[in-house]
């Protein structure tokens, strides 16, 4: 499942076998600093660079100095560039590594949600956090988050509400007859998924719940324009308000739920 | 078994492995090196900033980027005229400059097909790696990252 695979992400040292040389070499992952000091290395001595410091014994001790890069560039491309190639397939080097990243993070929400933990706990290596942490407690957070959510989400959200109220509050009716919604100033709202899942075997009760509670959590902080299928959520979840709302619309296809009622902003 | 630094500076004084290729349309023999580290490093440099000048220029013009071939660029760097017997080669002579690329460009293909096979094996290099749409060794700088 998801949680396992992330817990088990880090990946201290790994080793890579070098038939050209009869043997096998340890390579220790590369720290942020030396990420930073590979772009300012001389481009004729990026692969040599990369393996005097990825290299190790195997205590986990350099086998090489700074001083060694420069006879190192002098070996076989064919080895050198071999285990470069592998180091920064691993630590991210590679020309599509931000994208693959990035994509990750817009696509994969357990492992955006792992960078906002970090964020929020003050931990540099959302790795690192998440090997030291159980299941459990991995899934405390996150439904905690779906409760009391924080980043820079919510902040924009909160913000479109307010520039909302400002525009409406200001709005001439005769020139714009329909009302400002918070994501007119909020524009990555346009971006965010549908978030009532699919169903999806994998995903347990619990997780539906909180996928229900964090729209409900939207719709009431007045995200409207969000297409929702109130059939497709179980009567047993859903508010008095909304309850209403689905019997009053009597859909049976995807709708677009109105801004916040009083009544719906009032369900605890 | 790990490799120690001492089998790393035994290959460091390794002189140049070449191999000697009969290519008929070439006229007779031609060598093909195995480049070091550093020679491989300032190939796949080179690659990544002639084919940055191409996007700029593309861009200027309005067009397209044609992605420039890396194979006849492989090769530039790594025809040799062939060693005499026995001959050890410390220092390496280049057949060609990097300004004959467009004399490669126009020789047939299937005539470069055993000198490219070859300078690939010698270099570990896979066909993918010779892709400038997907550089397999490096961006020439940090990519920026764009926005979510």
């Amino acid at each position: 499942m998801e949680l396992t695979r992330q817990a088990s992400r880090s990946a201290p040292v790994t080793e890579m076998a070098l038939p050209a040389l009869a043997g096998s070499v340890a390579l220790r992952p590369l720290t942020g600093a030396d990420r930073l000091a590979y772009w300012r290395v001389d481009a004729e001595l990026r692969s040599a660079w990369l393996v005097m410091r990825a290299a190790t014994e195997a205590d986990g001790t350099p086998i090489f100095h700074e001083d060694d890069v420069a006879w190192l560039a002098e070996c076989e491309g064919a080895v050198v560039c071999q285990i470069a190639a592998h180091v920064r397939r691993v630590n991210g080097l590679t020309g599509d590594a931000p994208r693959r990243v990035l994509e990750r993070l817009a696509d994969d929400d357990e492992f955006r949600f792992a960078y906002r933990l970090a964020l929020a706990l003050g931990a540099p290596d959302a790795d690192v956090l998440l090997s030291s942490m159980s299941s459990t407690a991995f899934l405390g957070w996150r439904m905690f988050f779906v409760l009391e959510p924080w980043g820079c989400h919510v902040e924009d959200e909160r913000f479109g509400i307010l520039t909302a109220l400002l525009g409406n509050c200001n709005r001439d009716s005769k020139k714009r007859p329909e009302a400002f919604l918070a994501k007119d100033f909020y524009p990555r709202l346009d971006q965010a998924r549908q978030v009532l899942p699919d169903e999806d075997p994998d995903l347990d009760r619990e997780a539906r719940l909180a996928e229900f509670l964090l729209h409900d959590m939207k719709l009431r902080a007045g995200a409207a324009g969000l297409a929702v299928d109130l059939n497709d959520v179980p009567a047993l979840f859903l508010s008095p308000a909304h309850r209403a709302a689905r019997e009053a619309l009597a859909v049976d296809s995807p709708a677009t739920v109105p801004s916040a009622t009083p009544e719906a902003a009032s369900w605890p | 078994m790990a490799v120690t630094k001492a089998a790393f500076e035994a290959l460091a004084k390794k002189p140049y492995t070449i191999t000697t290729l009969d290519v008929p349309a070439l006229g007779g023999p031609v060598g093909v090196a195995q480049l070091k580290g550093r020679e491989l490093d300032a190939l796949f440099a080179w690659a990544n900033r002639q084919q940055e000048a191409e996007q700029r220029k593309a861009k200027a013009d309005g067009r397209r980027p044609r992605q420039l071939t890396m194979r006849s660029r492989l090769l530039v760097r790594t025809l040799v005229p062939p060693p005499a017997d026995g001959e050890v080669v410390t220092v390496l002579t280049r057949l060609l400059d990097d300004t004959d690329i467009a004399l490669l460009d126009e020789i047939p293909v299937r005539d470069l097909k055993p000198l490219l096979d070859e300078a690939q094996r010698l270099n570990y290099l896979k066909d993918d790696d010779l892709k400038d749409d997907d550089p397999a060794l490096e961006p020439a700088d940090e990519p920026e990252t764009a926005e979510v």
